[in-house]
Parts: C-alpha cells; structure tokens; sequence
C-alpha cells in the first residue's frame, strides 16, 4: 500500500531500523521515514512553527518532493507528492507554512499550494535552480532563487517577471536566507551578503576562509537568537568555516576540520566534502553531514564536537533541524562525490530521524 | 618593564608618554610557538581541551599556520606577518592599538625588523610555492572532489586554471546527456586537471613567475571563465516530461539524446575547424564527414565520445594540450593542418612542458 504512486518498493515501517540484511545502512539505530525517494535526496526541510506538528519535504534527484507528517511518536505518515520535470535541487517552506517551493535543475522553481495540492510555476531561469529561499520581509515577501546560470532573482509569486535580478560573476552554488540577512556562495569561492531589510541589496562581498570550492552554508543568529551575525560555510575539503560578519575580534573567526578519516602518519587522509550545515533553532550549535556517511554535531562557542555518528555505508546528502530543535533529519544517497562509478541506481535511499534536543545541548556552561 | 594595564584595555591616557610598555599581549603569550596570523587558538580553548573529556573532539587549529607561515621563530613573526600581509584590515582595527611602528619603541630592534621584513618578501614566495607544491601532490592522490578551484591560502586569489566544477552539475550532466556523453566530458575534465595539477606539483620556473606574477596583479581572479557548462545544461538543453514509472534509471533519458543533438557545438578543442573527425561508428551525436579510420591506433584517443560536447573553451596555446580528439588518417599530420602553437613545438629545439603537440609531426620535420 504504498502511498507514493510511483515508487514499486512498499512502505513498511522499519521503526527502530532492525533490518537484518544490510548492517550498516542504519548503525545509529536512528528512525527510518517510511517510503524514501527513489533516487539520491538533494534537500530536507522542516515545516515552520506556524503550523501545528512537524511535516517534513524531501526532494531528489527521481524529481520528485515527497511530504510526509513526523508524529510525536517517531510514526512518519506519507502524505502528499509533486513531481518537477527534473531533479529537485532545493526545497523550502513559506512563512506559513501552506505554501512550499521547489527549485529543479529543470530551470523551474514552483509553488506547491499544500491545501490544493497543486502547483505552478513561478520562476523561470536559464540554467538549473540550484538554491531557493522564502524572504519574508516587513514590507515585501518573495522566493529568492539562485541558479547555474549565475543570476539570483526575487520573485513575487504572483507575477511572471521578477521582482529583482542580481548578476553574480559566477554560478550559484549554495545560499542562506535568514531576516534580515541573506549569503550566497557561487563558484571560485565568490562570497556575497546581501541586506533585505526594504529590498534586497548587496551589503558585502566576503574574501573565502577557505582554500577549495564551497559547498553549503548556513547563517547562524547571535547568543540571544535574535540577529543574524555570521555563516557557517562548509567546502569539499572536510572543512567548516565560521565567520562573523563583523567579528570584534579577528580570532573569532575561525575554521575546522571534519569529515576526514582518521590518520596514521604514513597514510595519507581521505577527505570528504561537507553536504550540509544546520544550526539547531535555539541552542546555536551546528550540524554538519558529510560524504564519508557521518554526521557530526559541534558547538562553535566552545569550539568543540558534541557528538559523532558511525559511519553508513552511503554518504549523507542533506540535513534538516525540525523548528523545535527537537528532531535531526539526515539523509543516506549518494551524492555524486566519487563520480558515477559508484552510483548504483538500484540502492535505497533513506531518511533517518533523530532526537537531538539533549545532544546538541552546549555544555560545560562557563 | 611592566605592560600597561590600561593599554591593554584600550584605555592608557598617556599613550606614548606612557612609563609603562604598550605591546600586544598575543605575541608574548604565545611566544617560541611562532604562530602565524592564521592561527585561532586561545589561551581559553587550550584549558577546555585538558579538561574536557572530548579531548581528541575538540576542534583542530586551522593547518594553514604550519604550511604557509613556518617562519622566523620568536615574538616578531606575528607583528610581521600582519604588516607584510595582504587584504585583512583587522590590523587597523583600534581595538588592539597596534600600530606597526609603535610596537617597539627600542630603535635596537628596528634595523633587525626591517631585515626580516625583507627576507620575508621573497621567502614568503618561497612558502606560496612550495605550499602549492604540496597541496597539488596530496591532491593528486585522489582522497578528494578533484574538480574544484584553489588558492594557496584563504583570502587570497584562485590560481588560474583549476576552474570549479560541483558534483551536482557533472550529475546532472549525466541524467541529461547520458553515459556516453558524460563519460567523454569526464574523461576531458579529468585530463585538464591532472594536467594542471601536475604543472602545479612540478612547478618550473615559467609556471612560477606565471603564478606569482598572476598573484601579485590586482585582476580579480576568475579560474571558471574558461568553461563552458553552461551549453550543458543551459538554454535549448533540457529535461523532457518522462512518465513516471520506471524514471528509476537516469540512462532511461538517454532516449532524449538525439533531441540534443543540434545543441551540441562541434568539439571545440582545436583551432583548426576545417579538420575531418573520424566517427568511429558508435558515435551518432556528431555530424561531421566521415574519414577511414584506418589511423595507427596511438595516436587517436581511446574515447570516441571526447570528440563531442567539450566543456572548456578552446583557447589556444593553453589547451591545445587537451586536443586529444582530432588526427588526420596517415601517419604524419599535413603542415596545413597544425596549428601555430603547434609548428612553433615542432621547430623550437625542444618541446616546453605542457605544450607539447598532441599530434604527429608533419612529414617535413622529419626530414
């Protein structure tokens, strides 16, 4: 009875993940959301506190988002589906909560009316839609949408032109949107900030704190979890970096590595790529997921790891932080950093929910 | 002497009068360690990682400070290192009341600073290349995304050509075009960064002045203007609506490949357009005349796909090195045929490294 009509595996409940016949897919024993994408899962996200209980949107690379309710119970209930004509590269809930807008290498990003269930299109671009953003802003709302096509743009749902178009000297490669602040990374490691407060406006381009090509970022508040005041920017090189927009001292800023395999002195490293960054809604520590299949939870006050995961025998491509700062979601896929002679497109994908409230707790409070 | 207490909180009336020593307590505390100005470790994370049971956790200090900065030892690496440094402004930030020429008010100790300095320019190059020497070595073994930009140091400029490729373009490539396509641009984006990587690990000394004088100009530095994967998956290529069932496999798109085709520019690795592909059979992307592939198999490259879409723009002298695709059918290649960089190769008493013709000599050379 699988409730996703494409998908020919049938969605049964692993609940405590105690498969029998693969060991590693699941070493955390974390919980499996029941009937995962059938191709690699390019981004997670959680529904906003405006609407009651925790709905989570998966997109991948089978072009399709998947939408399911995550109960308190740890139960996944499938809920609703829409197809792209191409991968979904990114997903991302309005204010609300009743809208949901998926970008795809398509070209496209569209506006999925959840009380409908449907959706159009309300983005257009010349390359595919790497990143999308809802702003909501005091005196405007628009989707900011960045693509390969090394444009950012602002729309407003209701009108085909949009609202702004920013040129980038290069590709858009990851973004983050948090009032009144928003990053985007492209591609040669080009860093800009932009302000939002009554139209969005580039504040600042940044120097890169790291040597290799960026990958994911993520903007983080200050201690009373009000204003924006940095960005966690991970790259291919196993390495986080956090940046203050305005440090007050230079050693604030600072970066570390992670996702690498352990060292012995005649060996060299295998290094991983950092997938994804989270910040946890209330605590400010960070998340990162990366390609070696761990997942790593830090507190970048302390400077120290709070907590690491075994590794899966797949790579983590994405992660998402439920609003309460109560649920971890991770995804198992493959994410194309070996190359296509290890994709298999017959492996299963999974999601995999987590408790985190205690782990990602700071500790040692000074 | 005693430092000034009120100095150190920015609030010494007396400023230079001052009985007391105005310095910076960094480079004291951190004194015979000789970190350089990359270096974020505090006195305050040092104590957390002897009591913390996370010990092997906590978070490693950043490896740049041991690569590019192993320099003179003692307290006036650090001092030095901002003033000879590049971009950062912190040092012109009031809250550390440092000034380069106030820091040391002992004029004993200023001739030997301005030696230093001096030394420090031209073994600060030494430090760029040999950092870029090592980096491209690790690289090349393989533990890594190989596609992606570089510089030797953050806050500094990309080195030119190691453009910036990210996984989900090369895998989108894949889902559009399919295997075969992906796997010529593939095996090109692989050559062209070994070949560049390598150039960089062996670093003579035309690559040398190349990268430092390239590093010292102040054009902004933008390694990816030489691709062209925006004709990938840009305007007139796209996906088709495919039913849903059995979408499972991305070769399944593969069907939409002669859709493509007319978007595929011819290859676009040599100058020379008027040069005859051979088709080796399989390929049916291409549309170009037919010659008899009857050509010594060494000199023709093994991927008949390579002849098709290229991602990098052909630029002449620079990536004639990537022309693997093209050859004529005898053994010797027609004089017309070649290039200018490439008679220059043939005629020159030696070939330069990185540029050497990936085609036959005319039969006039070997004469």
């Amino acid at each position: 009875m699988s409730f996703f009509g494409s998908s020919n595996t049938s969605s049964f409940s692993f609940g405590g993940g105690t498969a029998a016949t693969t060991t590693n897919h699941n070493p955390m024993k974390d919980i499996e959301v029941t009937s995962p994408p059938d191709d690699s899962i390019s981004c997670l996200a959680f529904s906003p506190p405006t609407l009651p209980g925790n709905f989570l949107l998966a997109g991948s690379w089978a072009n399709d988002i998947r939408c399911w309710q995550i109960e308190d119970n740890g139960q996944t209930v499938p809920k609703a589906q829409q197809m792209h004509q191409g991968p979904v590269l990114d997903v991302a809930w309005n204010d609300d909560g009743k809208k949901v807008f998926t970008a795809s290498a398509d070209k496209t990003a569209k506006m999925w009316d959840l009380e409908s269930n449907q959706s159009v299109q309300i983005a257009q671009h010349d390359a595919p839609v790497k990143t999308c953003h809802w702003i909501k802003g005091s005196n405007y709302s628009c989707l900011m949408t960045g693509s390969w096509d090394k444009t950012v743009k602002f729309w407003d749902t209701r009108s085909p032109t949009p609202l702004k178009v920013m040129n980038m000297t290069e590709r858009v490669y990851c973004a983050d949107v948090k009032y009144p602040m928003a990053m985007v990374s492209c591609a040669d490691k080009k860093l800009v900030c932009l302000k939002l407060e009554s139209e969005p406006q580039e504040y600042q381009k940044f120097e890169s704190p790291l040597k290799y090509q960026h990958r994911c970022i993520s903007i983080f508040k200050d201690k009373s979890n009000t204003n924006p005041v940095g960005f966690a920017l991970g790259s291919i090189e196993g390495r986080v970096a956090i940046h203050y927009i305005q440090p007050s001292t230079p050693r604030d800023n600072f970066t570390f590595k992670c996702h690498r395999s352990t060292t012995t002195s005649n060996q060299p490293q295998d290094i991983y790529a950092v997938n994804a960054i989270s910040f946890h809604p209330a605590y400010g520590t960070l998340s990162t997921v990366g390609s070696d299949g761990r997942w790593s939870f830090w507190d970048k006050d302390a400077r120290t790891k709070l907590k690491g995961s075994e590794q899966l025998d797949q790579s983590i491509s994405a992660c998402a932080i439920s609003h309460n700062g109560n649920i971890f979601a991770y995804a198992s896929s493959y994410d194309w950093s070996k190359g296509h002679e290890h994709y298999k497109a017959q492996q299963k994908n999974y999601i995999f929910l987590r408790s985190c409230a205690e782990e990602m707790k700071p500790r040692n409070k000074k | 002497m005693v430092v000034c207490k009120f100095f150190l909180q920015g609030k010494c009336k007396f400023g230079d009068r001052c009985y007391n020593e105005h310095t910076q307590p960094n480079p004291r505390q951190q004194g015979g360690r000789g970190r350089g100005r990359y270096d974020h470790q505090s006195q305050k994370r040092q104590d957390f990682s002897r009591d913390s049971p996370f010990k092997q956790d906590f978070i490693q200090p950043s490896r740049f400070q041991s690569q590019s900065h192993n320099r003179q030892q003692g307290d006036f690496s650090s001092p030095f290192s901002r003033g000879s440094g590049k971009q950062q402004t912190f040092q012109n930030q009031d809250k550390f009341h440092w000034n380069k020429n106030n820091a040391n008010r002992f004029s004993a100790f200023q001739e030997q600073r301005n030696d230093i300095q001096s030394m420090d320019n031209a073994s600060h190059e030494q430090q760029i290349i040999s950092t870029i020497q090592e980096d491209m070595k690790a690289w090349l073994q393989e533990r890594m995304w190989p596609f992606s930009c570089y510089s030797y140091a953050k806050e500094t400029k990309c080195l030119e050509g190691l453009p910036d490729i990210q996984p989900e373009e090369l895998r989108t490539i894949f889902y559009l075009h399919g295997m075969e396509s992906y796997q010529g641009i593939i095996q090109e984006v692989k050559a062209m960064y070994s070949m560049r990587k390598q150039e960089l690990a062996s670093m003579n000394d035309a690559v040398k002045s190349a990268i430092l004088g390239n590093l010292n100009s102040s054009v902004e530095d933008n390694p990816s203007s030489c691709l062209t994967i925006l004709k990938m998956y840009g305007p007139g290529v796209g996906f088709k609506a495919v039913a849903e069932i059995g979408r499972k496999s991305p070769a399944g798109t593969t069907s939409d490949a002669p859709l493509s085709n007319p978007t595929f520019p011819p290859s676009q690795f040599t100058d020379t357009q008027k040069l005859s592909v051979p088709s080796f059979g399989t390929s049916n992307l291409v549309s170009l005349p037919e010659t008899v592939p009857s050509t010594p198999p060494a000199s023709i490259s093994t991927s008949t796909a390579a002849v098709k879409p290229s991602l990098f723009k052909s630029d002449g002298v620079a990536k004639e090195q990537s022309s693997v695709a093209v050859t004529s059918d005898s053994t010797y290649t027609d004089k017309t045929q070649l290039s200018e960089a490439e008679i220059e190769q043939f005629e020159a008493a030696s070939f330069i490294l990185g540029k050497i013709p990936m085609r036959p000599p005319p039969i006039e050379y070997c004469r």
